[in-house]
């Protein structure tokens, strides 16, 4: 029978079997005091309690605001949960049933643009998970304005003089959390796989190049890690004045009188505030010198990010499931790219060379698509060039049935978790096979850092002489990086090989 | 309307509390009471009502599984369904419920499970048992756990004395009547019709839906019914009913072997005690079923068999089969002429010599064919058989299947209960290496079987056409193989079997 009761730094805690009572699950363990009152926009602190803790249930998810029906996520995910500020939470399933069978550990990060998410997502449930023999946790943490707001009263009363990347940190200190306690779930505390898509592919990246997160962690999983920002983690000073922005915009005098606010009024504010398509830009973390040194891609291009196991990959139509871009004029798209491109936009308009209202929306519907891949490889290709181990690269190609929307973003949780049967897609025997060998790798990989096992399709790393990637589709098998152009082009202006300054 | 499936239920009973935690649009109730704790001085009485409660229950584990003799690790079914590992508990009378409904009023199909185990071990919750496949569906899924061997089905003269009902020894079945009624007074609560229940089981489980659509006690609780793997008209259940006097004597025989001199005594034995002793039964007496449902005239009034031959059984839509191999290891075979010669008598009395002469018993080899082929013959005689009454009596339709498709990983074949997986949409936690095309099947037969379920006609849109059971033309869906319709016939042996509990030869023998 798997482990049920177990003692944590903070207290004990009781868990509830499965069925078959081989995996249990604690929901909603506590690890950091609720981040409510004067705690508000401050690090996560400890927490402890007496007695058992019954850890049977999910915890609230952040406070965010809710999917709209009409969202493609709305049905594919169907999250609609009770939040709260009180949302410091994170979840255990083992299959241990001794405390000392040193299981390899895989801690999950959800996406949901820092916006939005919550680990509950029936889409990446744990249990069938850790039958395949891994301590899954799940990890709540801040999201938007409740934790990503910087201001320089936050700063100035920080002892790290940090401000606006609570929701990193709370992470962080899930981690560590994990790191000193997960040994009483049966899982071996050296060794981690940190993971996530999305936002939580972003999150995995910034742990991967913290200075507060080396040695906690062996291993990462990026599963579409989007954007293709000059400045994707913009300075504090930055934040800071946007911070100083939403404050005036609120009306409100200062973080004093914001933390009064009762949760759900400083929602509708954000809400009202920030113009829905700005959000993810607005709150997200910031290069605050405590946290993060540098930018992520900095640190990456200086080989400074941790020596691990890496495994990154994509989907062919990420994004698919935002629908089409709202104007594909080619003015419009011209003034984006200066936007996005400057001193490089007249280069990336002709090798875009869409001229027509036709090509435009050609470009659009690849653009996530092609700026995810572009990730994917240039960290690859910077794995080789400073001669690190070599990064495990996919491309998701599988459209899944039920509608047309294609490899979309996010379409691969059903398939490393297995949870076919809590969605409403048709899935099919084609389905069926994929799942059966991407939770392999996954699992594969999470317990020693190289996905290949018996049965399964050889999967090669990328190296100087194998430009490949594992694609995951109707096809199992490796095949030439599927590069483009345009990512071609984003690959070098993310990752700065463009060769120029850029000019404003 | 709410966006997110009921998790707060009112009841009869009282409020009961689940939570959608996996999914937001199925509520999971685990581990609700059905009856009083079988405990004390109710062990071997009949399942009692709930007492209502105040407040709110949490319904959020499953209930321990009932008394019973664990697997042994290693074991074929230990592998394949890793069911043994959950508490168990004298304890035991809980259900669990899987509701998509987000409102009371949606008056949803619902579809109740009841496991099998030879009446012996076997729990509700397994994992091969999930409801997300049916609530994905838009049916009420419940499955529950019954008392198990001697605490289930120990009959005794004090027994019967003490009963109102002058019954004893079918505590296990009555669990399983007691659980129907409290589904048809309670599941309205969480979104599910009362009018709309579809009771089905595998092995035992198929053998007690059989015993409830053969039962008064269920009339009207009941509106359709599958079988899986057992059950039908024949010999699986001539094998397992008794009369009372029979279970009775046994009860009597087992208190002797166990050193108890009465009822009063063995109800203060501790429930491990008695489950260790009861665990020997097989060693002790070679019954197939020692402990089983018996006629007590109360939960069944006459045997099954004729109970059906005379029609009297519950005329609602069937669904009967069974796997192609059904094989499985069983206790002492007679391999000789003269022993194999007066094991048949007891099943086929006047017949015997026709049959021994089917089976060509003279020879040592066809005796032992016989005896490889012997459960998947009865299963597809016991199945052809209740789907030709059916047909005979001018009754509602009834569809007849075959699994014929060999599970991977071994060369185990279309065993008995390989099909779990894919009636539940579960093979993920199973061992084998599935594939694409048990993932296509699996989806088939959960969308006919949920079809049936909605509208007593297991078929519908993008499946292939399943037609119902005529004893002109025999035909059973194939599940594997063609994956379509075909004619079937059995075995000759199978085919005596089957025309035996129709009761033909009888008439044959009249017109001879």
């Amino acid at each position: 029978m798997a482990l049920l009761n177990v003692e944590v730094e903070n207290g004990k805690l009781e868990g509830i079997l499965c069925g078959d009572g081989l995996v249990s699950s604690f929901k909603g363990i506590p690890y950091a005091a609720p981040p409510v009152g004067d705690l508000r926009w401050k690090e996560p602190q400890p927490i402890a309690w007496s007695g058992v803790k019954q850890a049977y249930r999910f915890a609230p998810a952040a406070m965010q605001l809710p999917a709209s029906p009409d969202n493609f996520y709305y049905k594919e995910f169907s999250s609609i949960f009770p939040m709260s500020e009180d949302c410091l939470y994170l979840n255990v399933w083992t299959s241990a049933e001794k405390s000392d069978e040193k299981l390899p550990v895989a801690f999950w990060v959800y996406g949901g643009g820092f916006q939005a998410g919550s680990s509950r997502v029936k889409a990446y449930y744990g249990e069938d998970f850790a039958r395949k023999g891994v301590v899954f946790v799940s990890v709540g943490y801040r999201l938007n304005i409740f934790g990503f707001l910087a201001h320089p009263e936050l700063t100035a009363e920080s002892e790290h003089h940090s401000s606006g990347n609570y929701g990193m940190l709370d992470q962080i200190f899930a981690l560590q959390w994990v790191k000193r306690n997960i040994a009483a779930f049966g899982g071996d505390p050296e060794n981690i796989t940190v993971f996530g898509q999305s936002a939580g592919a972003g999150s995995t990246i910034i742990h991967t190049t913290s200075p507060l997160t080396k040695g906690l962690f062996q291993r990462a999983i990026v599963q579409s890690a989007g954007g293709i920002e000059v400045r994707e983690r913009p300075p504090l000073a930055e934040m800071e004045q946007r911070g100083i922005d939403f404050l005036r915009a609120a009306g409100l005098t200062g973080i004093e009188e914001a933390r009064k606010l009762s949760a759900e009024k400083l929602l509708e504010t954000y809400d009202q505030v920030n113009p829905k398509r700005e959000r993810w830009k607005l709150y997200g973390p910031n290069v605050d010198h405590y946290l993060l040194d540098a930018e992520p891609i900095d640190v990456i291009l200086a080989g400074k990010h941790h020596d691990l196991d890496y495994m990154w990959g994509s989907t062919a139509e990420e994004g698919n499931s935002y629908g089409p871009a709202p104007d594909c004029s080619v003015a419009t798209f011209e003034m984006e790219a200066k936007n996005v491109y400057r001193a490089y936009a007249n280069a990336y308009l002709r090798t875009a060379d869409a001229k027509s209202e036709e090509k435009v929306r050609y470009v659009q519907k690849y653009n996530m698509a092609n700026g995810a891949l572009a990730r994917c490889v240039g960290f690859a290709e910077r794995q080789v060039e400073q001669e690190r181990r070599p990064c495990y690269q996919y491309y998701f190609t599988r459209r899944p049935p039920g509608d047309e929307t294609g490899a979309f973003h996010s379409a691969e949780h059903a398939y490393v978790f297995q949870t076919f049967p809590r969605i409403w897609r048709p899935y099919t025997g084609v389905d069926f096979e994929l799942s059966q060998i991407m939770s392999s790798y996954w699992v594969n990989f999470i317990r020693c850092g190289d996905p290949n096992g018996a049965g399964l399709p050889e999967w090669k790393p990328f190296t100087e002489h194998n430009h490949m990637t594992m694609e995951l589709g109707d096809e199992v098998g490796m095949i030439p990086v599927p590069e483009t152009p345009i990512s071609k082009f984003q690959k070098e202006f993310i990752y700065h090989q463009l060769g120029m300054e850029e000019e404003e | 309307m709410r966006e997110v499936a009921l998790t707060k239920v009112t009841t009869p009973c009282g409020v009961i509390v689940g939570c959608n935690d996996e999914d937001s649009q199925v509520g999971v109730f685990r581990g609700i009471p059905y009856a009083k704790p079988p405990v004390g001085e109710l062990r071997w009485r009949e399942p009692q009502p709930v007492e209502p409660w105040e407040g709110e229950y949490q319904a959020l584990k499953f209930g321990p599984m009932a008394m019973q003799f664990r697997q042994q690790e290693g074991s074929f079914y230990h592998r394949e369904w890793n069911a043994n590992r959950m508490p168990m508990s004298e304890d035991c009378l809980y259900l669990n419920v899987w509701t998509p409904a987000k409102d009371p009023e949606e008056k949803l199909p619902v579809a109740v499970w009841i496991h099998g185990g030879g009446f012996r071990t076997g729990s509700g919750s397994a994992p091969a048992f999930d409801g997300y496949a049916y609530a994905k569906r838009g049916i009420v899924f419940v499955s529950f756990n019954y008392r198990l061997n001697g605490f289930g089905f120990l009959a005794h003269p004090e027994l019967t004395a003490e009963s109102e009902h002058h019954s004893s020894g079918n505590y296990g079945m009555l669990d399983q009547v007691c659980a129907l009624r409290w589904v048809k007074e309670n599941i309205a609560a969480f979104g599910g019709d009362p009018q709309h229940i579809t009771i089905f089981g595998q092995s035992s489980g198929a053998m007690s839906v059989q015993t409830l659509v053969c039962s008064d006690l269920t009339r009207g609780n009941i509106q359709r019914a599958i079988m899986q793997s057992a059950g039908g008209l024949g010999i699986s259940v001539a094998r397992m009913t008794r009369t009372l006097e029979t279970a009775e004597q046994r009860g009597e025989e087992y208190l002797n072997y166990m050193g108890l001199s009465s009822i009063e005594e063995a109800r203060k034995m501790s429930a491990q005690w008695l489950c260790d002793q009861f665990a020997k039964s097989d060693a002790v007496y070679n019954v197939q079923m020692y402990f089983a449902p018996n006629v007590d005239g109360y939960a069944l009034k006459e045997d099954c068999n004729s109970i059906v031959r005379a029609g009297k059984h519950h005329d609602i839509p069937y669904i009967v089969g069974s796997t192609k191999n059904e094989n499985w290891k069983t206790g002492k075979k007679s391999f000789d002429y003269h022993s194999f010669r007066s094991n048949m008598q007891e099943l086929f009395g006047d017949a015997t010599d026709r049959f021994l002469e089917v089976v060509g018993a003279d020879s040592p080899e066809r005796i032992q064919e016989y005896w490889i082929n012997e459960f998947a013959d009865h299963m597809y005689a016991g199945a052809a058989a209740w789907c030709t009454m059916q047909d005979r009596l001018g009754r509602t339709p009834s569809y007849h299947y075959l699994f014929s498709h060999p599970l991977p990983g071994d060369d185990s074949g279309a065993f008995h209960g390989c099909e779990h997986g894919y009636v539940f949409q579960t093979l993920l936690r199973n061992w084998r290496p599935f594939t694409a095309r048990d993932y296509e099947l699996s989806n088939r037969i959960c969308d006919y079987w949920s079809n049936f379920m909605k509208t007593g006609n297991p078929n519908g849109e993008g499946l292939a056409e399943w037609t119902s059971y005529t004893e002109e033309s025999p035909c059973a869906m194939e599940f594997g193989g063609r994956n379509e319709m075909f004619p079937y016939s059995g075995s000759p042996v199978s085919q005596f079997e089957k025309a035996f509990f129709q009761g033909d030869f009888k008439a044959r023998k009249g017109a001879e």
